[in-house]
């Protein structure tokens, strides 16, 4: 009888491997924040004489703390099934251009896409959904 | 005397203890760093984010549990009648093939990979799920045991139970059966806890399929942050498996002979 209860007990985890196996995907789904990414725009402006390559992104992208201003870059990596999407924390210097534009000066690459919107608060480091 | 008695005791203990604890050392380092998370608390977060974030992880768990099962089962159905042929059964020859059984049981599974895989190759089976099963389901290891367990079997008990009925079904089930009962689920154990844990045939024989690997290849493969509760869940069949068979593993490792 102990024994038995014992079985049961140990077996358990089993289900609840097999409750994320179906429901993983899901849950997934609805716990990670859904956040737009766009690719920022490089613009080659000439600063004081010299021409200097400054990224443009979107006014939302900014967030600004006590100790600075920064912005969301997304990461990717390769999971089993899909793409892994992750957020990095990073802290940039920028100008307003005087028809509104913003452009990052210093932090960013070419290459990086930043969050511009995103539906509920992001930390460094956290998974994200994507949506285009 | 009696205090000498005790000293040794306690000696036995310490030193048991000590080896005891030096073993389970590497579970408990595996087991308590899967408690954290960031933060100086126990939590459960690694967990949610080994199921959740990384749920797509659990196919490669039920890939194991797949090869384990079914490799165990088929292994334990054919090596059977083997042992029961090299224990049992006269015929000439017999000492020879099952003296180059043993030397095959000797050869490290890395001796006898290019020939495997030269074989899998000509019957077009490399990168499916049977090219992993098929190599482990022939285990000249399992034959040995189970040979040595049913040298016990009493001949007078086969010719009796061979007089009430012909059919060798019978004589494996009334007979063979209840005689070899705990060493067939020692070996289903130690067959189990084997193909669980193959790592060379999964990567080489399946090198570009990575959707049939099983958990003990992908372990590696996984984001550190959550590897510890990965390497828990990874180790958690083995060690359920043996705290429920403790006895029945004991039992017929006393009442191993080798000759």
């Amino acid at each position: 009888m102990k024994k038995t209860l014992y079985a049961v007990l140990m077996l358990l985890p089993l289900l609840a491997l097999a409750f994320f196996t179906v429901h993983g995907e899901r849950l997934y789904a609805i716990n990670k924040p859904v956040v737009k990414p766009v690719l920022v725009e490089t613009a080659h402006v000439e600063v004081e004489g010299v021409l200097q390559k400054q990224m443009q992104i979107p006014a939302s992208a900014l967030y600004t703390e006590n100790d600075g201003v920064y912005v969301y870059v997304l990461e990717s990596q390769q999971g089993y099934s899909r793409m892994l999407h992750s957020v990095r924390k990073q802290a940039v210097i920028y100008t307003v251009r005087p028809e509104g534009d913003i452009y990052v000066t210093r932090g960013l690459r070419s290459s990086d896409k930043v969050i511009a919107s995103t539906d509920s608060a992001l930390a460094d480091g956290e998974r994200v959904i994507i949506q285009f | 005397m009696v205090g000498s008695i005790k000293k040794s005791k306690w000696i036995t203990t310490t030193v048991l203890l000590m080896a005891g604890l030096l073993f389970a050392a590497p579970v408990a380092f595996t087991l308590l760093p899967s408690l954290h998370f960031g933060g100086a608390f126990p939590t459960v977060r690694q967990y949610g984010e080994l199921l959740i974030t990384n749920y797509s992880f659990l196919r490669f768990f039920w890939n194991s549990s797949f090869y384990a099962v079914s490799i165990t089962l088929l292994c334990v159905l054919i090596s059977f009648p083997l042992g029961f042929l090299f224990a049992k059964v006269r015929f000439p020859g017999r000492d020879a093939l099952f003296f180059i059984y043993l030397i095959v049981m000797l050869l490290p599974f890395q001796a006898t990979l290019l020939p495997n895989y030269i074989q899998l190759n000509t019957f077009g089976l490399l990168n499916t799920p049977l090219a992993l099963a098929l190599p482990l389901l022939f285990s000249p290891f399992a034959v040995f045991m189970l040979r040595q367990f049913m040298k016990n079997v009493p001949e007078e008990l086969l010719e009796y139970t061979l007089m009430e009925s012909s059919s060798l079904a019978a004589l494996f089930r009334y007979a063979v059966w209840p005689e070899v009962k705990p060493a067939v689920t020692a070996l289903a154990i130690i067959v189990f806890c084997e193909s669980w844990n193959m790592v060379e045939p999964a990567l080489i024989f399946a090198a570009e399929n990575p959707g049939i690997r099983p958990l003990s290849v992908m372990l590696s493969q996984l984001p550190e942050d959550v590897s510890f509760s990965a390497a828990t869940v990874y180790m958690y069949p083995i060690i359920i498996i043996f705290i429920l068979f403790k006895e029945t593993i004991q039992s017929s490792m006393s009442s191993f002979h080798w000759d």
